[in-house]
């Protein structure tokens, strides 16, 4: 490394700090011992923590963002993964089409998906269910589950699938005991950050949530407008330590997939 | 079986989804723009948001002719290029600078970029109120090196916007970048060392060249994402920093006019669609090698 690189060098490490800055700083503050928003001096505590989970309001939110996660990450493994398998393994007129079609949703704010959505779901009556929030953050799982399986799908052996079928095994059989375990790892990757994504997103809760259905963020939201309390920190300390142990989650499922696939 | 059909029975979940949840919804959202607005009674409670079955473009004549509407559609684009700019010239070096990180520290500054990225957005916006407020590091720092007297505005006005929103997007930047410079084929750079070129003279004739396309890409889903701007304006702006992202979420749910709320989403997409039309239009082609 030379000298005259030694301010770009600043300048990113830099920019990579003010990047995890804020999150880094609403973990410190959490666990300050007092009531004011301030950072802990001397003696850490737990104090907001335990606030945190023996309030109702909360933990029921920090429960329906689970219930949400869970279903809308279901969701996009079906849609996802049958995608993927139909693009990689048949030519079809509209293949092109759908593979575009599935990577839109990424493409359109959030805010204009969001309003677009309630009416269509108090249309068909399912306004104030968790399948409705649910099946909105889909819409983000889909193209993130949708590429990962693909890769994976690209990458395995084609001759493995052949040779299952060359036995005697149906489409059905050689889908589920062959191509699905080899598919996993990948799936596994695709879902936990479908599940992060819709455990983090604000925008179409506070659209569709109901205050009976209300995620961890939308609970959040207006605190943060008009309230100084250190619970905030504390449920910001929540979210993000969840969303590090998924991380982490994926990232085995992403080292694992490199081992089996051999490559 | 036929094999097309075969075919259509793995695609179906996901063409299903997609139809009923975005192309409908897109459909239903300008057909909910040409309705008349609801009669308004109390607080919209017992009034409707809108009066089904009515076609009309009031709506659209009342935006078109609105002096606040093009203000804040004025804002929106200004901030969005704004941001965008910012975090193309932020992202850029990162992104190469993470390209040629030595393969031990790669993971450690990739989380550093990934975990803003999928973390709460609203925990990033919650630091950085603490951050940039009077009493935040920042400006205490200042006023204790002497730099300034008083406390900088950095929250509720433009720069608290710009910033705020620069660190949400960034994440997303200096991932495609980083991505494309990945797929760039490093024989190339390490031959124009060999052949005598400088450092700069390899960067500025062949990475930076070949990396265009990856950049314009950067660049334009910026654009996008920062046109979109929701959150920060909301929560670190003042009232005169709205957004059209702001305005939509305020006719939906305090003026209760969902027509207008239809009409201005509308508009939204229409300006996404044109600045993603131009900046296709405009896109370097890939594959271009400098004399």
């Amino acid at each position: 490394m030379n000298l005259r690189k030694l301010p770009l060098h600043t300048l990113c490490l830099l920019v990579l700090a003010a990047l995890m800055w804020p999150i880094v700083y609403a973990m410190w503050m959490s666990f300050t011992p007092g009531e004011m928003l301030m950072p802990p001096k001397g003696a850490w505590s737990l104090r907001w923590y335990a606030t945190f989970f023996a309030r109702s309001e909360w933990t029921d939110s920090l429960n329906h963002s689970f219930i949400v996660g869970a279903l809308s990450t279901a969701i996009s493994l079906v849609c996802g993964t049958s995608a993927a398998v139909a693009v990689t393994r048949y030519q079809f007129r509209g293949r092109q089409l759908l593979q575009s079609a599935v990577m839109l949703p990424l493409f359109v704010p959030a805010l204009v998906l969001a309003l677009a959505l309630l009416p269509v779901m108090r249309m068909i009556g399912l306004w104030g269910d968790f399948l409705s929030v649910a099946l909105a953050h889909s819409l983000w799982g889909l193209p993130l589950v949708f590429l990962a399986v693909r890769g994976a799908l690209e990458d395995m052996d084609p001759n493995l699938e052949l040779a299952a079928r060359g036995l005697g095994a149906n489409g059905g059989q050689t889908f589920f005991s062959v191509t699905l375990p080899v598919i996993m790892p990948a799936m596994g990757v695709g879902g936990l950050l479908a599940f992060i994504i819709s455990f983090n997103e604000l925008v179409m809760a506070l659209f569709l949530c109901t205050p009976d259905i209300d995620t961890l963020p939308k609970v959040i939201w207006p605190n943060l407008r008009y309230t100084l309390s250190p619970l905030v920190a504390a449920a910001s300390g929540v979210a993000v330590v969840t969303t590090v142990l998924l991380l982490g989650g994926a990232w085995l499922f992403f080292t694992s997939r490199r081992k089996t696939s051999g490559r | 079986m036929k094999k097309s059909s075969r075919a259509w029975c793995w695609a179906a979940p996901s063409v299903l989804l997609l139809v009923s949840l975005l192309l409908w919804p897109m459909i239903y959202l300008v057909r909910l723009s040409l309705n008349e607005g609801g009669s308004k009674s109390g607080f919209g409670i017992g009034g409707s948001f809108y009066k089904p079955g009515t076609w009309t473009l009031e709506v659209y004549r009342t935006l078109a002719t609105e002096h606040y509407f093009w203000q804040v559609t004025w804002f929106t684009v200004w901030l969005g290029f704004f941001v965008a700019a910012m975090c193309v010239l932020l992202g850029y070096p990162v992104a190469h600078y993470l390209w040629q990180l030595p393969r031990r520290w790669k993971p450690l500054a990739l989380a550093c970029v990934i975990i803003p990225k999928l973390s709460n957005l609203l925990v990033t916006i919650y630091g950085l109120k603490m951050i940039l407020g009077d009493h935040g590091p920042v400006n205490e720092t200042l006023m204790t090196l002497g730099i300034i007297k008083e406390p900088l505005a950095l929250q509720h006005s433009v720069t608290g916007v710009v910033i705020g929103k620069t660190l949400l997007v960034l994440p997303y930047t200096i991932l495609l970048i980083w991505a494309g410079l990945e797929r760039l084929d490093r024989t190339l750079i390490s031959a124009a060392r060999g052949l005598g070129a400088t450092g700069w003279q390899t960067f500025s004739r062949v990475t930076l060249p070949l990396s265009l396309p990856a950049l314009a890409a950067g660049a334009l889903i910026s654009l996008i994402w920062a046109l979109g701007a929701f959150i920060s304006p909301y929560l670190l702006g003042s009232p005169e920093q709205i957004t059209l992202a702001v305005d939509v979420q305020r006719q939906m749910f305090e003026n209760l006019h969902w027509p207008r709320a239809a009409g201005e989403g509308v508009a939204m997409l229409l300006t996404l669609a044109l600045i993603a039309g131009a900046g296709a239009l405009l896109r370097p082609k890939s594959h271009v090698l400098p004399r």
